[in-house]
């Protein structure tokens, strides 16, 4: 083993630690922290007790004898801000999944047939897509997500639904290109039925393509799920959820109580930067650009 | 005084895998109004050469030695002198007429940046008239002047490009590789405007090429490049009558000739990894007539029957 | 195809798409689950009264008669309907707030370009590798950044040190003062200029200073990286060496050969680029109390008053097919192998 050298070996090593810590945190998080991240009631030896609200990081508090650290302060209602953040990841990287995984789906089945059956159906859908490509895609998730209301499924779909577009045109892509390539039309006239084509030819160029895009993909979930949240939608509280947060926090930030924004924003930016390496160094490392004099 | 007087020159890239060494110690001249061919393998350095004495090598390049144009030293010149020579007084042609061209800007407009940049021509009108009679010249309509480079073929955009090349009248032209990425009949085209050229113009010419039967058509004088070093250098038709270089035996042997012997032999071998060049003499892995000594220690630059060979066999 | 034919054939082909897309609202406003009525007014909503709010939005009609009503109403009658409390027409709400997010755009547009052709100057004079590792580093940072975190943080550090105002438009005396002008463009910067007064004009772009920096930096994420990339690869191409080998100086090469070429990747970018901006819009208004288009959009999810988000839905197809006409159009224009 010997050390990463350059940028895009060190992205790789940086970005897989990054997701490793938020898929570990997205598992477990929530229930290590339990109670705490959802209200800031504290029961000891069976008494009751209210965490104050708005304590500064690094805190500590004697309650009922028992000593309790806020390394990141509580929020406005006395819940622990690092509670929140961490049971965060729960919500945060399951609808990120869920959303990559139904639109990278359905996105490259619709790709796969787009391309395959050609024809009228092809023009009509990829002219539905190329409109949906367009448009911008936070606003298309609000309005989706405005309708259908909160949950985890409600606000995976609504992201779902703005990169399916990107999945068809890949696909669609790859799947046209193949069309007339020697192999598949020799496969073709040696009478193979569509779908092994599909399946033995088509699919395995089409694959890796489709993993390339997938962390990045996850990334841009990740952003959109803390857009749609930061405007109120798709989330209940007291669920804790970093762009929920960040908007509750915005409200205390000019008056000084930066903790309660500021650190979820930051676990934002570093889960998404994760997944932006991975997916960027992966791209490098298998495909790489540089062309020696 | 030779026109162009190439001294010792190396020229080493840093690359991701090493250092290569793409030319070692290679001296060469080009007289007033004569031809001088470069002959050699992809990787032979002859490409480097060229851009070389153009100075027009990538940052990662290493360069030493002396490039003497009437006299000046092209190396030691600052970057404000040596872009009024390029185009004026040393210009270069290049290999591939698909992209040698800027695809956004008409044909007219390449020809009016050059001449009034450098000074050649004071209005837009003037510029494009040289330019129109120049063309017309070369072959090309002057009506083509309105178009962009994608609406030319191949042929006349590399006639447009020795166009730009000879407009302001250079003493030295580097053609590089200029007919291998067109087809046979338009290389045929192009070859016999070289010559007709170097009747009209008597302009000197630095001819790069990996085609020995090209050489012989237009060269006065050929010079022989293995692996960044000089192998051979003479008279174009003593060289190919009479070669002593086994490495120009090799590909004088490997290039067919109508009428000429049916025993084509490909040279054996590939040709070496400049990373790690073999010790001695470069050839020796795939040389006949290897011996010991070839081996062991580089064969220095003799003199042979007015020509200049490096080989311990035969020089 | 000359010019002039191509644009026809894009003019023709511009209706489709908004129809399309219109289609797609439609689709989505009423196909979805989740009823719009009870979104607003709550479940508990009595039978009848459910039954009059659905005619009122002629929710009962069948659903290609709605589809029609949908497009005759943007259409012809511009009509985009009501909003459900006050009862004012939703065009006349985008109307005045559509300026406000026009101004916005432009200035982060403008912003997002200054980073980017300074990337792009930067990767044509400096060909080594560093710089290509810084200007991923930063392309990377900014895309991680989500747009309202990078306006909070700009409104903390640099608005309470400068005395910057972080909300609205403009003071509440210059917004009173705003509707007593005589003339009237709808856009504030406009106004306070062809009226003369100055010093509204200062407030307001004050105003503007944070939230532009913040939606123009955001963008600069994605817009710098295409940019050095495409400058990047024009300045390593045969004919940039070519011109060089011609003794054509370094700043004409840079820009003639390196930036215009690089033009063409960038601009088939540039619908996606204007869609970032409209979606990153929604994001900054809200945190800057911006009154635009986008805040428009959150106080209509927060009203869940179904009638603005269609609108304003509405609306932003009309701006794309818009925008992918214009950029269809500047693209033949750029590039000559598409004319000719």
């Amino acid at each position: 083993m010997r050390l990463p050298k350059g940028f895009a070996e060190w992205g790789l090593v940086v970005g897989t630690a990054l997701v490793a810590m938020f898929t570990a945190l997205a598992l477990v998080g929530e229930a290590l922290v339990g109670q705490r991240a959802v209200s800031n009631i504290v029961v000891v030896d069976g008494k009751v007790y209210e965490v104050p609200p708005l304590l500064p990081p690094g805190s500590s508090l004697t309650i009922g004898g028992r000593e309790f650290a806020f390394i990141m302060g509580t929020d406005q209602l006395g819940r622990d801000v690092f509670a929140r953040v961490v049971g965060g990841a729960r919500f945060v990287l399951t609808v990120a999944f869920l959303s990559t995984v139904i639109s990278a789906v359905v996105g490259t089945i619709l790709g796969l047939l787009s391309g395959y059956i050609g024809g009228l159906f092809d023009r009509a859908l990829s002219l539905v897509m190329d409109s949906m490509y367009a448009f911008p895609g936070l606003i298309l998730a609000i309005a989706i997500a405005a309708l259908l209301g909160v949950g985890v499924l409600n606000i995976s779909l609504a992201i779902a639904v703005v990169y399916i577009p990107s999945y068809y045109r890949m696909v669609r892509g790859v799947v046209l290109s193949l069309k007339s390539a020697p192999f598949v039309e020799a496969a073709v006239v040696a009478g193979a039925s569509s779908w092994s084509i599909v399946t033995r030819h088509i699919l395995p160029n089409v694959v890796p393509q489709i993993v390339s895009l997938l962390p990045v993909s996850f990334a841009d979930a990740i952003i959109t799920e803390a857009g749609l949240t930061f405007l109120g939608l798709g989330i209940e509280p007291p669920t804790p959820d970093w762009g929920f947060d960040l908007n509750k926090g915005r409200q205390f930030f000019l008056a000084g109580y930066w903790w309660i924004g500021v650190f979820p924003g930051l676990m934002i930016i570093l889960s998404v930067l994760g997944f932006l390496l991975v997916g960027e160094s992966l791209n490098e490392l298998l495909n790489p650009r540089k062309v020696e004099a | 005084m030779s026109l162009l007087r190439v001294q010792d020159l190396w020229v080493r890239y840093r690359t991701r895998r090493g250092v290569v060494e793409a030319l070692s110690g290679v001296s060469l001249s080009v007289e007033e109004g004569e031809v001088l061919g470069v002959v050699g393998e992809s990787g032979s350095g002859k490409s480097t050469l060229g851009l070389a004495i153009i100075r027009l090598l990538p940052g990662s390049a290493e360069v030493r030695g002396s490039v003497l144009l009437n006299g000046k030293d092209l190396m030691s010149l600052p970057e404000e002198e040596l872009r009024r020579i390029r185009g004026r007084e040393v210009s270069m042609v290049f290999q591939d007429p698909y992209s040698s061209l800027n695809p956004v800007m008409r044909i007219g407009d390449h020809f009016v940046e050059l001449m009034m940049e450098h000074g050649a021509a004071a209005t837009r009108e003037e510029a494009l008239e040289i330019a129109g009679e120049l063309l017309e010249r070369l072959g090309v309509p002057r009506s083509r002047l309105n178009d962009y480079p994608h609406q030319l073929s191949g042929g006349q955009r590399q006639r447009v490009a020795i166009g730009l090349a000879l407009a302001l009248k250079p003493r030295l032209v580097i053609a590089d590789e200029i007919t291998t990425a067109l087809d046979a009949l338009v290389e045929r085209q192009i070859i016999d405007l070289v010559k007709e050229i170097k009747r009209e113009y008597k302009t000197s010419m630095l001819f790069i090429t990996h085609n020995m039967g090209l050489v012989a058509e237009v060269a006065d004088r050929v010079a022989v490049l293995y692996a960044g070093r000089l192998a051979e250098l003479g008279e174009v038709h003593e060289v190919v009558s009479n070669p002593l270089h086994p490495y120009t035996e090799a590909l004088l042997r490997s290039v067919p000739r109508i009428g000429g012997s049916k025993d084509l032999k490909p040279i054996p071998g590939e040709p070496p990894d400049m990373r790690n060049p073999p010790p001695g003499c470069r050839f020796h892995p795939r040389c006949p007539l290897a011996t010991d000594r070839c081996r062991r220690k580089e064969p220095p630059l003799v003199e042979r029957g007015g020509r200049l060979v490096a080989c311990h066999v035969r020089g | 195809m000359g010019l002039k034919e191509h644009i026809l054939y894009r003019l023709a082909l511009t209706p489709l798409m908004l129809l399309v897309l219109l289609t797609l609202v439609f689709v989505l406003m009423r196909v979805l689950p989740g009823d719009p009525i009870t979104m607003l007014e709550g479940k508990n909503i009595p039978e009848d009264v459910l039954a009059r709010r659905r005619a009122e939005l002629g929710l009962d009609k069948p659903l290609h008669i709605q589809y029609l009503d949908y497009l005759y109403s943007v259409f012809v009658k511009l009509d985009l309907g009501v909003t459900a409390l006050e009862r004012i027409p939703v065009s006349y709400l985008i109307a005045t707030r559509l300026p406000a997010t026009v101004d916005l755009a432009i200035a982060a547009s403008l912003v997002a370009i200054a980073i980017g052709v300074a990337m792009g100057l930067l990767s044509a004079r400096y060909e080594e590798s560093w710089f290509q590792q810084f200007a991923r580093v930063y392309s990377s940072v900014v895309y991680s950044i989500p747009v309202f975190y990078l306006g909070l943080l700009l409104q903390v550090g640099l608005a309470r040190p400068s005395g910057l105002p972080t909300t609205g438009r403009l003071n509440p005396v210059n917004m009173v003062t705003l509707d007593s002008l005589p003339v009237r463009t709808g856009f504030v910067l406009l106004d306070s200029l062809l009226n003369w007064r100055l010093d509204i004009a200062a407030d307001y772009l004050a105003h503007m200073l944070l939230p532009a920096l913040t939606l123009g930096i955001y963008l600069s994420g994605i817009f710098t990286r295409v940019t050095y990339l495409s400058v990047g690869e024009a300045m390593v191409q045969d004919y940039t060496r070519a011109a060089r080998a011609r003794g054509i100086r370094e700043w004409r090469v840079v820009t003639r050969y390196g930036f215009r070429n690089a033009l063409i990747p960038l601009l088939t970018m540039a619908g996606l680029q204007v869609a970032a901006l409209l979606g990153g819009a929604v994001l900054t208004e809200t945190t800057f109390n911006w009154e635009g288009l986008g805040l428009l959009v959150y106080e209509g999810v927060l009203k869940r008053d179904y009638a603005i988000v269609q609108g304003a839905v509405t609306i932003y197809a009309l701006i794309v097919a818009l925008v992918s006409l214009v950029v269809d159009i500047a693209y033949s224009l750029v590039d000559p192998r598409v004319r000719y």
